[in-house]
């Protein structure tokens, strides 16, 4: 029985047409997996089955009846719950907080009822092992991967039988994804749907019962999942095949050491962490979820403070250092909270793409040298092929997810960093752009920059790293060279 | 078929500046009612005296609201913007008046501007100090600084002039007030200011760094840019053309006066922010605050020769404030669109 149907439903922003007539069904009890290429056009339609935007035309029946949903609220309350792809926690207000933030419990006299909420939120804080946290934790203070779980926690709490995960694994480590894929199944078991859209595939592939397929705003092909296999899903997508899924290129590593942490410890809870890299070296970081890789590297780039230990920098050594010190020693810092920390969300392309280039194009009288701009944005915005209408006017915040990711990598490559630090670079990217990046990444490399890469998704990591360490708990607990790469062994060091 | 998509290109170009253009400047439409409504309505309005009359009266807002645009630009706030004026004046004024450098016209003149040069910085070093390195918010130290500045310029004046103010300034020095045949000094002087805030704000590093650390100082932090400076730059360049402000007001007054601007405040902020420059940062600049210096200016001068009370005149000047802070409202609504939605 069809739960959720989609007819026909059309979208444009300012005249670009982003959606094409799209015909959707969901039925009860099953997984729908939803692929396609950056700025295809999934996150629109799910924002229109949420209530978040209205279609041009076209219309949606929720169990047989009409379903006009005006806004998010109307969405929730026909039972339809929504994991977006842009984290929309608040940081200011704490775990159970923001869980209940569209309804809270009322006790006697009207009162928010406190104690359910924190008892909750406590349980599944408990049953999804989100440790070292509690309800009345400031979200602010949270880790990307922690704030994604809460996120899902709070579509999970309103009980609803429609769920929209939108890349809801994008900061998550295995383990992580694990259980989120644990309670899919169980929810799908119990006779929720679930719409379920995600750039890696093998998710879909794995959990879902039904792959629709959308490309530039239509969808090109669905069937059941039996019938997909991955190749042909990226053929679909992408409307070519991909074969490769990791560039090839000879590099060398060099002798020199270009960089190296000396018994660093930061946030309080990474201690003591060692390892140099050196030029033309990738060097790849795992680490469960709360093991202290992004603090490290907010530490080695200044963002937070070095609380002991050093960094030495081409050969010079630091007990305190700056973003703009590390810029100007050839370094460059991709950070995995792009929407606070990365992008000036309503600022247009050009703008966020100038933001660390400007500095090289100061000329007298302090004068920004706009030819040169202007050539270095097009030139980046074609290197990182951001999909933009208008870059001099389209504002960060309009583009899709993936592509204000490219944005993000653009911004920094312009300055071709020798020293290269990458948090999840490839977060909600896809196929296509995925393989593009660790191009880039591996030219760098190859151009004598040594770069740490950051990430959760371990095959990546091995598919290009020379050389994987391991974080545990705020200790680095191992190297592993790339003869010895296997997933069981680099897991094994980190759980 | 090619001809068709060609046009409709056009026309999606055209709409998309012509919604660029209410976006930047969401005060045109005003500045033109209120230009059409004097021209129409007011008696004198368009006499050569009142344009003249109108013309200074630009001049004396628009400096020190260009300044005032550097720090609306990062979402702060200078309340002791009109104090520089008083405190550069009474001091300049004893300067160029009662200090042994009186005989000397064009000596005094120098010292004297650049005694209230100084003065403008001072204040600018402090304000930005305290926010920048003592974490203050600038809302508290402006208060404060405002009302040390105000109580100086008082006592001052009190004890050395023995009275509010005191004329008697040198004959170079009045040039710039642009009394007689001089109008034109204090017409170029705030138009070389106004320019050189655009340049600053449009050309160099310094504007980028600006408008990056009002939209986001976190990702402009990582992004090599130094945050702190560039705050403490906005609040010394607030500071220094309202210097330059007292400067042209003290000549035009002829005489230095410890009430100089005392009842400006209002008007700054109305200009700025009517203008279009965004209240929450990162939006504007000063060709928003010219139009919105424009907008004030007609608006207290029609009002004038109409001959309102001054209730009327702040009732005015209050809805439009209002109507201003909910277009900018909106318009961040629009810049954000869909994605910002979700988290509000
Ligand atoms: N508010 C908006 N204004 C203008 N264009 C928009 C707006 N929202 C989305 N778009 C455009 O619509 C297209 C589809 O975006 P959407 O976010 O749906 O893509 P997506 O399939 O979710 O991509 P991703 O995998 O990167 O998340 C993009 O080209 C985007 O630039
Ligand atoms: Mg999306």
């Amino acid at each position: 029985m069809s739960v959720l149907q989609l007819k026909d439903i059309k979208k444009s922003f300012f005249g670009v047409q982003v959606l094409h007539g799209i015909s959707l069904e969901l039925k009860e009890g099953e997984i729908l997996g939803l692929v396609g290429e950056n700025g295809a056009g999934k996150s629109t339609m799910m924002n229109i089955i949420g209530g978040v935007l209205q279609p041009d035309s076209g219309s949606m029946f929720l169990r047989g009846e009409e379903y006009h949903p005006e806004s998010p609220q109307v969405a929730t309350d026909n039972g339809i719950s929504f994991i977006h792809q842009e984290l929309s926690l608040f940081s200011n207000l704490t775990v159970a907080e923001n869980i209940y933030i569209d309804g809270y419990p009322k006790g006697k006299l009207g009162m928010i009822d406190k104690k359910k909420m924190a008892s909750t939120t406590e349980e599944y804080l408990k049953r999804y092992h989100i440790e070292n946290v509690s309800p009345s934790t400031s979200i602010g203070q949270l880790p990307m991967g922690t704030r994604q779980m809460i996120e899902i926690i709070k579509a999970l709490v309103k009980n609803s039988h429609i769920l929209i995960f939108d890349e809801p694994t994008t900061s998550l480590s295995n383990r992580e994804k694990e259980l989120l894929f644990k309670t899919l199944n169980e929810l799908r078991e119990a006779g929720y749907s679930i719409i379920y859209i995600s750039h890696i595939l093998e998710d879909v592939l794995m959990l879902s019962n039904r792959i629709y397929v959308l490309r530039d705003g239509s969808i090109v092909a669905d069937g059941p999942t039996e019938e997909w296999d991955r190749d042909r899903l990226i053929h679909e997508m992408v409307g070519r095949d991909i074969k490769q899924v990791y560039p090839t290129l000879e590099k060398t590593i060099e002798n020199d050491v270009a960089f190296e942490v000396k018994d660093l410890c930061c946030a309080d809870s990474v201690k003591d962490v060692n390892f140099s890299i050196r030029k033309g070296e990738i060097l790849g970081m795992f680490g469960l979820m709360g093991a202290g890789r992004s603090e490290v590297a907010r530490a080695i780039f200044g963002v937070d403070p070095i609380q002991g230990g050093s960094v030495v920098i081409k050969g010079k050594e630091y007990h305190k250092t700056t973003p703009d010190l590390c810029i100007n020693n050839g370094m460059a810092f991709i950070t995995e909270n792009r929407r606070e920390e990365g992008l000036m969300m309503p600022k247009p392309v050009n703008d966020n793409m100038a933001m660390v280039m400007d500095r090289n194009l100061v000329r007298k009288l302090g004068m920004i040298d706009r030819a040169k701009e202007a050539e270095l944005n097009d030139k980046m915005i074609h290197a990182v092929s951001v999909k933009v209408t208008n870059p001099k006017t389209q504002t960060a915040n309009s583009l899709s997810g993936g592509n204000q990711q490219k944005v993000v990598i653009g911004k920094w490559i312009v300055t071709k960093p020798e020293i290269f630090i990458v948090d999840e670079p490839t977060r909600g990217v896809d196929v296509g752009a995925k393989y593009e990046i660790y191009k880039l990444l591996l030219r760098l490399a190859s151009e004598g920059a040594a770069i740490l890469f950051i990430s959760s998704e371990m095959e990546e990591l091995m598919g290009i790293s020379d050389r994987i360490v391991v974080m545990k708990d705020g200790h680095l607990v191992k190297s592993i060279d790339k003869p010895d790469f296997s997933s069981e062994l680099i897991g094994s060091y980190a759980i | 078929m090619e001809r068709t998509e060609n046009k409709s290109l056009k026309i999606r170009v055209m709409l998309d500046k012509g919604r660029r253009l209410v976006m930047d400047y969401p005060i045109i439409f005003f500045v033109f009612v209120v230009f059409l409504f004097g021209i129409l309505f007011v008696p004198y309005f368009t006499t050569s005296y009142n344009m003249k009359n109108l013309c200074l009266q630009l001049c004396d807002l628009l400096i020190i609201a260009c300044g005032y645009t550097f720090i609306e630009l990062n979402a702060g706030t200078d309340l002791s913007a009109t104090s520089v004026l008083c405190v550069s004046s009474v001091l300049g004024g004893w300067i160029m008046a009662l200090s042994p450098l009186a005989a000397y016209p064009v000596l005094a003149t120098i010292a004297g501007i650049a005694t209230m040069l100084l003065i403008g910085l001072l204040f600018g070093v402090i304000n930005g100090f305290s926010v920048v390195r003592l974490k203050m918010p600038s809302f508290i130290v402006t208060m404060a600084t405002m009302l040390v500045g105000q109580a100086f310029a008082t006592w001052f004046a009190q004890v050395v002039f023995g009275k509010n103010s005191i004329g008697g300034l040198p004959q170079p020095f009045l040039v710039l007030g642009g009394s007689g045949k001089y109008f034109l000094v204090p017409v170029v002087i705030s138009l070389v200011m106004f320019f050189l805030a655009d340049f600053i704000l449009r050309r160099t590093k310094l504007g980028r760094d600006i408008y990056c650390v009002g939209t986001n100082p976190n990702a402009s932090y990582i992004s090599g840019i130094n945050v702190k400076r560039t705050v403490f730059i906005m609040f010394v360049l607030c500071g220094l053309f309202a210097a330059v402000e007292g400067i042209v007001l003290t000549a035009r007054n002829m005489a230095a006066m410890s009430t100089l601007g005392s009842t400006m405040f209002l008007n700054i902020v109305s200009a700025v922010v009517v203008g279009g420059t965004s209240v929450s940062g990162g939006f504007g600049g000063v060709k928003q605050t010219l139009l919105g210096s424009v907008f004030i200016v007609i608006l207290n001068n029609a009002m004038n020769l109409v001959g309102v009370e001054w209730q009327t005149i702040m009732l005015v000047q209050g809805l439009a404030i209002l109507l201003a802070t909910i277009i900018d409202f909106m318009l961040k609504r629009a810049r954000y669109t869909t994605r910002r939605r979700l988290a509000e």
